[in-house]
C-alpha cells in the first residue's frame, strides 16, 4: 500500500509541478545566434480558403447527382450545352495554369465570393429540381428527412433533423445543440414568406446560405 | 588645431534664420500636413501597360540616328565598331518604310521636346510628347522572359522563376480605400499579391463581357424575399464554427467580401460594359467609346484598342483603380518576323495607349479637371532586343531596357538615364537630375516602382528590402 502511495505521489508531482529551471552552467560559450522562436500558430495550421480544384471536387459530393445520375456542379450557359463555371471562370478566379500563373489565388476577395454566389444559386436550383424528381427520400440531397409539403410546424422533428443533416453535409459540423439551427430555421421561414412555393424557396435559400458560409470555403 | 572662423555677420544671419525657422516651422508643417491630406483624399488611377516578349528600343524610346555610319551594318559589326546596327533598311512594313523614307535618321524629336523617339512610335503618342517621360538604360539583370517580366511587375528579382513581392498595380490598389468594385483589373498580365489586402489582387478579364459578368448575377436570381432573407442571415449568423475559422481574420474578410459583392451587384454597373455592335442595343456611351478607340469589329475587342477601351471604361466608371494591360504580345522576334511584325505591333500597342490618354484627357472628373489629371501610366517590357541583328535576321534579348512614364505626379518631357553608343550598355545616372553620371546609379525596376508610387503619393515600404532610389528628376514638384 505504501509503495502505491509513493508511486502515486511521484506521478502526481510529475503531472502538476512545473519544470524547475536548471542552474546556468558557468563559462558558457557565446551564443552563435538568438534562440529559434517557434510560432504559436505555424503557417501550416492557419485558416485557408479552398482552391478552385477543391471546389470542383466538393460540389458534386455535396450536391449529389441529378435524376440521370450525373454529378451536380456549377453550371453556366444554357442547359443544352452546360459548362462547369469552375472551368469557364478558372482564369478570372485565379487558378494556376502553370504558364502565366504558377500559384492558385486563394484570396477570399469580393469577386471570388460573387462568383461563388453564382455557383451556389446554380447548384441549389439543380439539386432542388433533382430532389423533386426523387421519390425515395433517402436518395434526396436537400430534403432527406422532410417532404416537399412539410414545414417546421407540421413536421418539427423531421425539419430539425433535416437542418442538422444539411449542416453536417455542407459544413462537416455535427449539431449538438438545437440553438445552432435557429438562424437557419428563421431563414427558411423568411425566405418562403409571400412566396407561391414557400417550402421550395425556403430550402433553396438554406442551401445557398450554407454554400455561401465561411465554413464551406475556409478550413 | 584648425579653428573654424565664423564672422559676426554670418553668426547673426544664422541666428536670424534659426529664429525664422522655429517661428515658421509649425505653419510649414501644417501646410505639409494639409497637402498630404489633400493627396490622401485625391483619387488616383494607374495604368500598367505591358509589351510581352522584349521590345526593340532602337524603334522606340532609345533610338540611334540611322544616317550615322557608325550605327549601320558596315561599321557596327567591325572590331571596335559601335555594336549597334539600326538595320532600318531591313524593315518591310509599309508604314515604317514610309516614315524612314521621309526621315532616314529614324529618330523623331517633336517640337519643344527633350525626348527622341524611334520609328515605331505613332504620331498619336507623339501628340502627347509633353506629358511623356522615358527612363532609359534600366538594368533588367536577366535575359529570361519570365524572370524579366516578374522582375519589372513586382520590382523584386524573382526566386528562380517564381515571382517575389507584389505587382505594382496591386501596391497601388492596395493603398487606396476599398471603394472600387474591381480595384485591380488585369487583362492577360500576371499579377502578384504578397502583402496587400486581398481586394487589391488582380482580377483577370480577357474581354469586356468578363467585366460585365463580374458585375452582375449570373443565372437565375433568388426570389426577392429569399434573397433578402439570405442577406439578413449572412449579416446576423455568426456561429462558433465561423469564429474558430477567424484566427487569422480570414472569416471576417470572407464576410466583408460577401457584403461587398452585394453592393457591387446593386450598383448595376454591368450594363456599362455591354460592348455590343448591335446598333439597336448600343448605348451612346459605347458608341462614343468605340469611335474614340477606332473599334470597328468584334476582333478589335481582343486587341490593344479593345483592352485600352475597356481600361478607359473601368477607370471612368469607377469600377477599377489600377488596370494592367497587355498592349503588345508575342514580340519575341528572334527571326526575320522582326523585319515584318515588330514595328507594327509596337505601333498598334502604343497607338492604343495614346488613345487611352486622349480619352482620359477628354473625360471630365467629378473632382475637377479630367481623368488624366489623376491617372499615372507606365509602359514596359521584360527587357529589350539586341542592338545587333542576328544571323536569322532578327534580334535577340538585351539587358538594357527603357520604360515610358506619364501622367499624374510625373514630370513630362524628361529623359532619365541612357545607354552607351557602344553596344547600348547600361549607363549610370544621377537620380536627381536624370543626367548620365559615372558616379551615379544603374536604374533598376525597384527604382521605377518607388518613383511611380511617390508620384501618386503612395508608400514604397513593401520594397524596403530592395533599397529603392527614387528618380526625383521625374517627380513633379521636386
Amino acid at each position: 500500500m505504501r509503495r502505491i502511495l509513493i508511486a502515486g505521489a511521484l506521478w502526481a508531482s510529475a503531472c502538476s509541478s512545473s519544470p524547475k529551471s536548471k542552474p546556468a552552467p558557468a563559462n558558457l560559450p557565446p551564443e552563435e545566434h538568438p534562440p529559434i522562436v517557434v510560432p504559436a500558430d505555424p503557417a501550416s495550421k492557419r485558416t485557408g480558403r479552398v482552391s478552385l480544384s477543391q471546389l470542383r471536387a466538393s460540389f458534386p459530393v455535396v450536391l449529389g447527382n441529378d435524376a440521370s445520375g450525373r454529378p451536380l456542379t456549377w453550371n453556366t450557359s444554357s442547359s443544352s450545352s452546360p459548362q462547369s463555371g469552375f472551368d469557364v471562370y478558372a482564369r478570372t478566379l485565379g487558378e494556376a495554369d502553370f504558364i502565366g500563373r504558377t500559384e492558385d489565388d486563394r484570396d477570399a476577395s469580393p469577386i471570388y465570393v460573387k462568383f461563388m454566389d453564382d455557383a451556389a444559386r446554380s447548384g441549389c436550383d439543380q439539386v432542388l429540381t433533382a430532389d423533386e424528381k426523387q421519390n425515395d427520400p433517402t436518395r434526396r440531397t436537400l430534403l432527406r428527412f422532410v417532404s416537399f409539403t412539410d414545414t417546421a410546424d407540421t413536421n418539427s422533428e423531421g425539419f430539425r433533423q433535416n437542418l442538422a443533416y444539411l449542416k453536417l453535409r455542407f459544413h462537416g459540423v455535427k449539431v449538438t445543440d438545437d440553438r445552432q439551427l435557429e438562424a437557419l430555421q428563421t431563414l427558411f421561414v423568411a425566405a418562403g414568406s409571400g412566396s407561391s412555393v414557400p417550402i421550395k424557396d425556403g430550402w433553396r435559400a438554406v442551401c445557398v446560405a450554407l454554400l455561401m458560409a465561411p465554413e464551406f470555403h475556409l478550413y | 588645431m584648425n579653428r573654424i572662423a565664423i564672422s559676426r555677420r554670418a553668426m547673426l544671419k544664422g541666428f536670424a534664420s534659426g529664429v525664422l525657422g522655429v517661428c515658421t516651422l509649425p505653419a510649414l508643417s501644417t501646410l505639409l500636413a494639409r497637402r498630404a491630406q489633400a493627396e490622401e483624399g485625391r483619387p488616383h488611377y494607374f495604368v500598367f501597360a505591358y509589351f510581352s516578349g522584349g521590345w526593340d528600343q532602337l524603334l522606340l524610346f532609345d533610338p540611334r540616328d540611322g544616317t550615322q555610319a557608325r550605327f549601320r551594318a558596315q561599321q557596327a559589326y567591325a572590331t571596335n565598331g559601335s555594336g549597334i546596327d539600326v538595320a532600318y533598311e531591313r524593315l518591310t512594313d509599309s508604314v515604317t518604310k514610309g516614315l524612314l523614307a521621309a526621315n532616314p535618321s529614324g529618330v523623331v524629336k517633336p517640337s519643344g521636346s527633350n525626348l527622341t523617339f524611334g520609328a515605331a512610335v505613332p504620331t498619336s503618342l507623339l501628340d502627347h510628347a509633353q506629358d511623356l517621360s522615358v527612363v532609359r538604360g534600366i538594368n533588367m539583370e536577366t535575359l529570361t522572359h519570365e524572370v524579366g517580366r516578374r522582375y519589372f511587375i513586382t520590382g523584386q528579382f524573382p526566386r528562380g522563376l517564381q515571382a517575389a513581392g507584389s505587382a505594382l498595380p496591386t501596391a497601388v490598389a492596395g493603398q487606396m480605400a476599398d471603394g472600387a468594385a474591381l480595384p485591380h483589373l488585369t487583362m492577360g498580365v500576371e499579377s502578384y499579391n504578397a502583402s496587400f489586402p486581398s481586394y487589391a489582387s488582380g482580377v483577370q478579364a480577357l474581354q469586356p463581357s468578363d467585366v460585365s459578368r463580374a458585375l452582375r448575377r449570373l443565372g437565375d436570381p433568388l426570389p426577392t424575399a429569399a434573397d433578402e432573407a439570405v442577406a439578413r442571415y449572412e449579416a446576423e449568423a455568426d456561429g462558433c464554427e465561423t469564429q474558430e475559422l477567424d484566427g487569422d481574420g480570414l472569416a471576417s474578410i470572407f464576410r466583408s467580401s460577401r457584403l461587398k459583392q452585394r453592393s457591387i451587384i446593386a450598383a448595376g454597373l454591368s450594363s456599362r460594359f455591354n460592348f455590343t455592335f448591335d446598333t439597336a442595343q448600343q448605348t451612346k456611351e459605347i458608341k462614343d467609346l468605340f469611335k474614340a478607340f477606332a473599334i470597328a469589329r468584334a476582333a478589335d475587342l481582343f486587341g490593344p484598342v479593345g483592352q485600352a477601351a475597356l481600361a478607359a471604361q473601368v477607370i471612368t466608371t469607377g469600377v477599377s483603380r489600377a488596370v494592367s494591360l497587355l498592349l503588345g504580345n508575342n514580340l519575341d522576334h528572334h527571326d526575320s518576323e522582326w523585319t515584318r511584325e515588330h514595328a507594327p505591333k509596337l505601333r498598334a500597342g502604343l497607338d492604343a495607349l495614346a488613345r487611352l490618354i486622349s480619352y482620359l484627357k477628354n473625360s471630365p472628373h467629378s473632382d475637377g479637371g479630367s481623368y488624366w489629371d489623376y491617372t499615372t501610366v507606365v509602359a514596359f517590357s521584360e527587357f529589350s532586343r539586341s542592338p545587333l541583328v542576328n544571323g536569322r535576321g532578327g534580334r535577340d534579348h538585351h539587358l538594357a531596357s527603357s520604360c515610358l512614364l506619364a501622367g499624374a505626379g510625373i514630370r513630362g518631357n524628361v529623359v532619365v538615364g541612357g545607354t552607351s553608343d557602344q553596344g547600348m550598355l547600361v549607363e549610370s545616372v544621377n537620380p536627381m537630375t536624370g543626367a548620365l553620371d559615372a558616379g551615379g546609379i544603374a536604374v533598376r525596376p525597384a527604382d521605377v516602382h518607388a518613383t511611380v508610387l511617390a508620384a501618386m503619393g503612395l508608400s514604397d515600404a513593401h520594397l524596403a528590402g530592395q533599397s529603392p532610389r527614387k528618380l526625383t528628376a521625374l517627380l513633379r514638384g521636386t
